[in-house]
């Protein structure tokens, strides 16, 4: 469990992270998302008491994490910096890690061999790959059974196996009952893996909510409909349109429309005795749900592609897949 | 997709985690880097070539018939070899073992283990004090036993006592200096600052301070208290024991100074 109450961090006149309150639960996945510069990496540095909150509180479990007796057993971290020495091994690296909780160092070698990195083991860091380099965080992020995990875009430069096995492991980790607070920009492998999502734009928190529901909630929801009959389908348009709805076609026989039902829809090509081949309703993605909430907070972008189709209004590319 | 998972740890002991352990991680992360190796390597070569040096120049000095007696017996020539050269190595020992972690990016490691910024400095104290004192111990008595060697026929000669005194001094001055200049690593978290810093101090002010006639200023700074300390001077303004005190008192203070940066700054 992991507890933010009214976390506040100010470089100056800038605050990077300002007022969050939360409580991250065990037991599931916890995204962590929001754009460059909204405050993640810094959020999740003042949980492990490496930058000092300007105000507020974060505490692991109760307590602040530098207060903990066994720390390395309470948390396990990786962060997005690099924080190995390049000369040293990565057996060692860990050794070091385990001999400041007289951990044994067979439990060393059975974390490497866990994260695939046992051949590797005696070799300086300076010579691994970014995904082995990944994959030694996670070696120490576990070497401590912790029921805490920090992950700050673990799946950077790992090959798609690795993407895998990290939303593999990361998945069994929540499933055996540990709090899995995890950042990552891919909203796609977010999808896959969160169960919960927290949002942070510009440092502020902008949702706290699973991710069911924050798809749930966007704007964004639209049916698809196809049939042979182009004719019957065009006037099926028409009275979508007079309900109120946006239609669009998409393709020879094929409309997205918003604004209205799925049952409405199918209603009135019932009504019509229109042959449909398809009616489906399309929910947003992740990807959708997450620029509707963070497009007034983005940092450093530039305007979003959806809010200049939005200006140029009957011609808008369709933003639903 | 399967995980293999590593097995399930015992329930953590209090007794588990503390001093001990922090200590015994950095004695693992001092002697697994390169760094060290070349340090010590670079050391003794200081020290050989410093006996040679002051060998030399005290054989000088008796032809100039410039020579004094204390000056010219093995203890003193060797405790300026160490003076002069090989505390260099020392010095950047100190300084690398808090700055490496920052350039590297290890001190977030370090500090996710050991998140207690006291301990965690403590630690870094506790492992140089034991291996600076028995660097000083085989150095002091290297440095000695060479500079009987070069200086051969013209060594004065001199007690056990003095080689006692003059090897324990070294073997307490190396351990200061390297406290001395890990609080100004802690504090100033670059090698360039902290090593520039450490030099200004030990060699720099004592040469300029003089000049402006700040003489007394000079003789309480850590290189004219260490030179006492390791009997590497004639003993003026102040004895071995009060120029241990005095660079006690620049390595407590320099490491409350990194102490206070730990705390304050983030990491």
């Amino acid at each position: 469990m992991i507890t933010l109450r009214g976390l506040t961090k100010r470089y100056g006149a800038k605050t990077a992270v300002d007022d969050i309150s939360l409580e991250i639960a065990p037991g599931r996945v916890t995204g962590f998302l929001g754009p460059n510069g909204a405050g993640k990496s810094t959020t999740m540095r003042m949980i492990l008491g490496l930058d000092k909150p300007t105000s507020g509180q974060a505490l692991v479990n109760g307590k602040p994490y530098t207060t903990s007796p066994h720390p390395v057993r309470e948390v396990g971290a990786i962060l997005e910096a690099r924080s190995v020495h390049p000369g040293r091994s990565a057996r060692n690296h860990l050794l070091a890690m385990a001999r400041t909780h007289s951990i044994p160092a067979r439990r060393v070698d059975e974390v490497l061999q866990a994260v695939g990195l046992s051949d590797a083991a005696n070799r300086r860091a300076a010579s691994f790959s970014l995904g082995m380099g990944q994959r030694l965080g996670i070696a120490g992020a576990l070497l401590g059974d912790p029921p805490v995990l920090i992950l700050d875009e673990p799946v950077n430069g790992l090959d798609p196996d690795g993407v895998r096995w990290i939303r593999a492991l990361v998945r069994t980790l929540a499933g055996e009952g540990r709090t899995v607070f995890l950042s990552s920009h891919l909203m796609s492998e977010m999808e896959l893996t969160a169960d919960h999502l927290v949002v942070i734009g510009k440092g502020r928190l902008l949702a706290d909510l699973p991710m069911a529901e924050l798809i749930a909630r966007s704007s964004r929801h639209v049916v698809r409909a196809q049939s042979p009959q182009v004719r019957g389908l065009d006037v099926l348009s028409s009275r979508l349109t007079a309900e109120g709805a946006e239609v669009q076609w998409t393709g020879d026989g094929e409309i997205l429309i918003e604004g209205v039902s799925v049952s409405r829809v199918g209603d009135f090509a019932h009504e019509m005795g229109l042959r449909l081949h398809e009616l489906t309703s399309v929910s947003a993605s992740l990807e959708e749900a997450y620029i509707e909430l963070t497009s007034g907070s983005v940092e450093f972008g530039a305007s979003s592609g959806r809010s200049q189709a939005h200006g140029s209004g009957g011609e808008q590319v369709a933003p639903w897949r | 997709m399967a995980v293999t998972m590593p097995r399930r740890l015992p329930a953590a002991k209090r007794s588990d985690s503390g001093l001990k352990g922090a200590i015994a991680s950095e004695w693992t992360k001092f002697w697994s880097v390169r760094g060290t190796w070349w340090t010590l390597a670079v050391g003794t070569a200081l020290l050989l070539g410093g006996v040679v040096l002051a060998a030399i120049s005290t054989r000088s000095q008796h032809e100039n018939g410039t020579a004094e007696p204390f000056t010219s017996s093995a203890p003193f020539v060797g405790s300026t070899a160490v003076a002069f050269m090989a505390q260099w190595a020392v010095a950047v020992l100190g300084v690398m073992v808090i700055t490496s972690e920052y350039s590297t990016g290890t001190i977030r490691a370090t500090l996710q283990w050991v998140p207690n910024r006291g301990r965690m400095l403590l630690a870094k104290i506790l492992l140089l004090v034991p291996v600076l004192f028995v660097v000083g111990l085989v150095s002091g008595a290297a440095a000695v036993g060479l500079s009987e060697l070069g200086l051969g026929a013209y060594g004065e000669p001199y007690t056990d006592a003095d080689v006692c005194t003059t090897v324990f001094g070294i073997a307490l001055y190396l351990p200061l200096l390297g406290v001395f200049a890990l609080g100004l690593g802690t504090f100033l978290r670059s090698a360039a600052a902290a090593i520039s810093v450490v030099f200004v101090i030990l060699l720099i002010l004592p040469i300029l301070l003089p000049a402006l006639g700040l003489d007394l200023i000079a003789a309480y700074l850590p290189g004219d208290a260490g030179a006492n300390l390791m009997r590497a001077s004639t003993g003026e303004p102040y004895s071995q024991a009060v120029g241990g005190l005095i660079m006690l008192g620049w390595a407590l203070a320099s490491v409350y100074a990194g102490y206070l940066a730990l705390r304050r700054k983030d990491a």
